[in-house]
């Protein structure tokens, strides 16, 4: 019986640490995504030097958590967003026009890192 | 490569705990709950060890939560009678007093073949022999012959016989096992006079020794030392 209790509370506890995960993610991603919105914001008012440094405070937030996120995801999916902060910060310091979609594929990809991990129909299947 | 050698490690050490913590029925025989986990425990494990861009935490998590599961619910089947015919299912006789159950047979699937080739594996070949042929959760077919078809024990036949008792091993390949001389009450004086007796000079010269508890002493040297 203690066997099963103690099969039972590890149970549990993982499922509360998984629960812990999905929101700890979602709050992370949510200061990063915040941050390139910004960013958005004031290259649309013409702000460069703003929006590049709003990106690279956001970059640098993502790189600061790359010990957790390696533990978590797929080291293709953290390769992948580290790309796009890079492509995103080149063409805002290039000057050039950058589309409002660069801003929303950044940000498009750090929420779906907790779309994937969050309890949903489409996740789940 | 570095990552791949701790990782299998780390694998390799938490499937040897996970199995030791089934227990040795895992081994053996195995419950469809059991074989379910043994074939899902080992896919999991392979793939964070072929692609080190999974992380390691997705071949340990489910190890670990399937681990749990196997221990709750093999706790429950053996708390709960109803549990266990809910996940394992019942025995099925598929041989009553000599006459093969056909409805038995189709929803077990067992086809005529396999229940004779079952049948020549306990070296029965004769179908009106056997009392009671039961196919168990585990797949395994255990038979039960007609009393008038068991073989005659010494009971029966009130025949005295003498328990050998359980063989102690005391020199194995070589090297003196003291805690199994201790326990059949002889110490090294005696085991030196018995190996002096076998011309033996030096104990890693014995592959295999053992005493049983009527005295008797199984000895085989090890090979090209005599």
């Amino acid at each position: 019986m203690k066997r099963e209790i103690i099969a039972a509370a590890l149970l549990l506890s993982l499922l509360g640490l998984s629960i812990f995960n999905v929101h700890y993610m979602g709050k992370k991603t949510a200061i990063l995504a915040d941050e390139i919105d910004k960013a958005q914001t004031l290259f649309m008012d013409g702000d460069t030097v703003g929006a590049a440094t709003c990106i690279e405070n956001s970059l640098q937030g993502w790189l600061g958590w790359e010990s957790y996120s390696h533990i978590m995801l797929r080291h293709s999916e953290i390769d992948s967003l580290t790309d796009a902060y890079y492509a995103l910060l080149d063409e805002v310091q290039s000057g050039n026009e950058v589309p409002e979609a660069a801003f929303g594929a950044l940000t498009e990809k750090l929420r779906d890192i907790v779309g994937k991990e969050g309890m949903s129909v489409g996740a789940l299947l | 490569m570095l990552i791949v050698f701790f990782r299998t490690l780390i694998i390799y050490v938490s499937l040897l705990f996970a199995m030791r913590l089934m227990g040795k029925r895992q081994l053996g025989e195995l419950e469809l709950s059991e074989l379910v986990i043994t074939v899902l425990i080992s896919d999991i494990a392979a793939h964070p060890l072929q692609d080190i861009g999974i992380p390691l935490m997705n071949g340990l998590l489910p190890i670990i939560i399937l681990l749990c599961c196997e221990l709750i619910i093999s706790g429950v089947i053996v708390k709960s009678n109803r549990a266990k015919e809910f996940i394992c299912g019942k025995p099925s006789f598929l041989i009553v007093d000599g006459t093969i159950d056909q409805q038995q047979m189709k929803k077990n699937r067992v086809t005529l073949d396999e229940l004779a080739e079952e049948l020549r594996g306990q070296s029965v070949l004769d179908i009106s022999r056997i009392k009671y042929a039961i196919l168990e959760t585990d797949g395994r077919l255990n038979i039960v012959l007609f009393p008038s078809e068991r073989p005659a024990t010494a009971g029966q036949l009130q025949v005295q016989t003498q328990d050998s008792g359980y063989p102690m091993i005391i020199i194995n390949n070589g090297k003196i096992v003291p805690k199994n001389l201790l326990l059949c009450g002889k110490d090294e004086a005696w085991l030196d006079k018995q190996l002096s007796d076998r011309q033996v000079k030096n104990v890693r010269d014995v592959y295999l020794m053992s005493i049983n508890s009527s005295g008797q002493i199984y000895f085989a040297a090890t090979e090209g030392k005599q």
